[in-house]
């Protein structure tokens, strides 16, 4: 388990002190091991969880933790699965940069730092951990957004820190309020009694969370960082990093918040996110560039992750198995779509979608059209949209119903109306892409559907029944 | 009124103080100064809560994380102060967005005046 953070901090090590080649040689070796890891935690079986690895021997009160569940591996599986492919596609991508830029010599050590620091968010067993590892992983993905220089990329990356600081702040405030009650960092020990002290904890840790999980209005940062960073550090941002809060705030809110808080903040939250499914959708249809529009998009379906939550009051049911759904298939589903924009990119010379053309695309375009399917949720059942709406309907919450339905229908639109530009523009330059960038973003596209194919059995065989 | 109900009563005031300034401030230099107010802030609570319960001597868990908490706070600071020196060798200015700040205006009118 230890693995899974050391083998991508000594990587970034590696990677930063060798020159030229290395690089590179060591970021994909790195890859290829922590998915080695991951793979074999996998294959060692769900049956015996939740996991405890005490490090260096140290036990719970005084060592610290780190703990593996389903919830925890499923995320782990994503931020594999996305960073391998998104290796491959960077390694494609930064290619034509000079071996004395910026990007060239610290992509590979940031790159894997940040994938350290997103194992080690979701293996933490604590909350002060939690913190250092959110921390880890927001100074990484924010010096991976400027690592090409550009002004607009640093406006992004700045207005993120300051975001994401202040987020960060107002959640360790709440860690102290927890220690200040149980005298105890353990998140999952026990719920906190229901009194005021352990809502205003609560308040401020699901405050700090939900401004580093950019749901409305909290998203004001996430589409210029994740428009203006390279394309495979967008892939990553949108389909992993964004998770690295909510799935923190989704244990908090299983594990630790007090009842009557989960009660009360449910609807509270549930509305945020209904408002950010179709306030994002709208805005996503208004885009004039397709990264944006890609990155709009995430601010919309961050909104049903949430929106989940006013449904779950235990780790159980639809609601329970269908947010799950919801973070693997969008992760998987937005990480293609990001390498298909910035295979956009670099073959049009733009991403506006005026001028810009997927004519020499094919396999890019294929993968575009398999996520927004997966992400509109236009296959049999629905996927996670689906068990939003039983969830909803088995609680008699229907006044949840609609905006579902038109957020469903919203993605159609805007994934739609990109298309259309898309074909309809002719290829105004021939410029060759790589053929690993566009056969990443299709291998992504096809875990989704082999997620969305085995949906049911994967999510139970993680879960439990 | 007990010592460590003090400290915690300004470490809410030093943090409210800080969120504010980083909502309501333009200035980079100044959102980052409030950042770090509001750790400020953070780090008195957790000596306080430390201080709480003191018999013969104070709780050493939150003084471990103070201090790494300070190393945070001092990277990030760093950095975010990186961000902002480019900023303003790229553009002059000392805001995120185009128009000038309030001092940059006062600078500018001082400059025409004089």
């Amino acid at each position: 388990m230890i693995e899974l953070i050391l083998i991508p901090f000594g990587g970034a090590l590696m990677a930063l002190l060798l020159g030229g080649r290395g690089k590179l040689f060591v970021g994909v070796a790195t890859a290829l091991a922590a998915s080695w890891f991951t793979a074999k935690l996998m294959f060692a079986g769900t049956a015996h969880y939740p996991m405890a690895y005490p490090m260096g021997g140290w036990a719970a009160p005084l060592g610290i933790e780190l703990r593996l569940d389903g919830f925890s591996l499923a995320m782990l599986l994503l931020a594999s699965i996305v960073c391998l492919f998104a290796t491959v596609y960077a390694a494609a991508y930064f290619r034509s940069e000079r071996t004395d830029s910026t990007a060239a010599v610290f992509f590979w050590p940031l790159w894997l730092l940040q994938w350290g620091g997103l194992n080690a968010v979701f293996l933490a067993g604590d909350l002060f951990n939690t913190y250092l590892a959110l921390e880890f992983t927001i100074l990484s993905a924010a010096a991976l957004i400027v690592v090409q220089g550009r002004l607009d990329a640093i406006r992004g990356a700045l207005t993120y820190v300051l975001a994401s600081l202040a987020g960060s702040l107002t959640f360790l405030m709440g860690v102290g309020f927890v220690y200040a009650i149980t005298g105890s960092l353990n998140s999952s020990a026990a719920a906190l009694e229901e009194n005021a002290a352990a809502q205003w904890a609560g308040v401020l840790l699901l405050g700090g969370l939900l401004v580093k999980s950019a749901l409305f209005p909290f998203h004001f940062w996430l589409p210029e960082a994740h428009a203006k960073a390279p394309a495979p550090v967008s892939a990553v941002l949108s389909a992993v990093v964004v998770k690295a809060g909510f799935y923190v705030a989704l244990r908090l809110w299983l594990d630790l918040f007090p009842g009557d808080l989960r009660r009360n903040a449910g609807p509270m939250v549930g509305t945020l996110g209904t408002m950010a499914i179709l306030l994002g959708s709208i805005w996503a249809l208004q885009q004039t560039r397709l990264k944006l529009l890609v990155a709009y998009s995430t601010v919309a379906q961050v909104g049903f992750l949430f929106l989940f939550f006013a449904m779950l009051q235990r780790p159980e049911g639809e609601a329970w198995k269908g947010v799950v759904y919801q973070a693997l298939a969008h992760g998987l589903a937005k990480a293609s779509m990001f390498m298909f924009a910035g295979a956009v990119q670099v073959g049009a010379g733009t991403d506006q979608l005026k001028r810009a053309s997927a004519w020499n695309l094919p396999v890019g375009t294929a993968a575009f059209v398999i996520s927004g399917v997966i992400l509109a949720g236009l296959y049999p059942g629905g996927g996670p949209k689906g068990l939003l709406l039983k969830a909803a309907w088995e609680l008699g919450e229907w006044w949840w119903m609609p905006g579902v339905i038109l957020g469903m229908a919203l993605t159609t639109a805007y994934l739609g109306r990109a298309l259309y530009f898309l074909w309809r523009n002719e290829p105004a330059q021939k410029r060759t892409i790589s053929r690993w960038m566009e056969w990443s973003a299709l291998g992504l596209a096809g875990s989704a559907v082999g997620l969305a194919w085995n949906s049911e059995a994967l999510i139970e065989w993680l879960l439990g029944p | 009124m007990e010592q460590h109900l003090i400290y915690a009563s300004a470490s809410m005031v030093l943090f409210c103080l800080g969120l504010y300034g980083v909502i309501a401030q333009r200035n980079l230099l100044r959102k980052i100064m409030a950042l770090n107010i509001t750790g400020s802030g953070v780090f008195l609570l957790f000596v306080s809560i430390a201080q709480r319960d003191a018999v013969d001597f104070a709780d050493p868990v939150p003084h471990a994380m103070v201090l790494t908490g300070i190393v945070i706070a001092l990277s990030s600071t760093a950095f975010a102060l990186a961000l902002a020196r480019s900023i303003h060798r790229e553009t002059g200015r000392q805001t995120l967005r185009g128009e000038p700040s309030r001092e940059e205006e006062a600078d500018s009118q001082r400059e025409q005046s004089g």
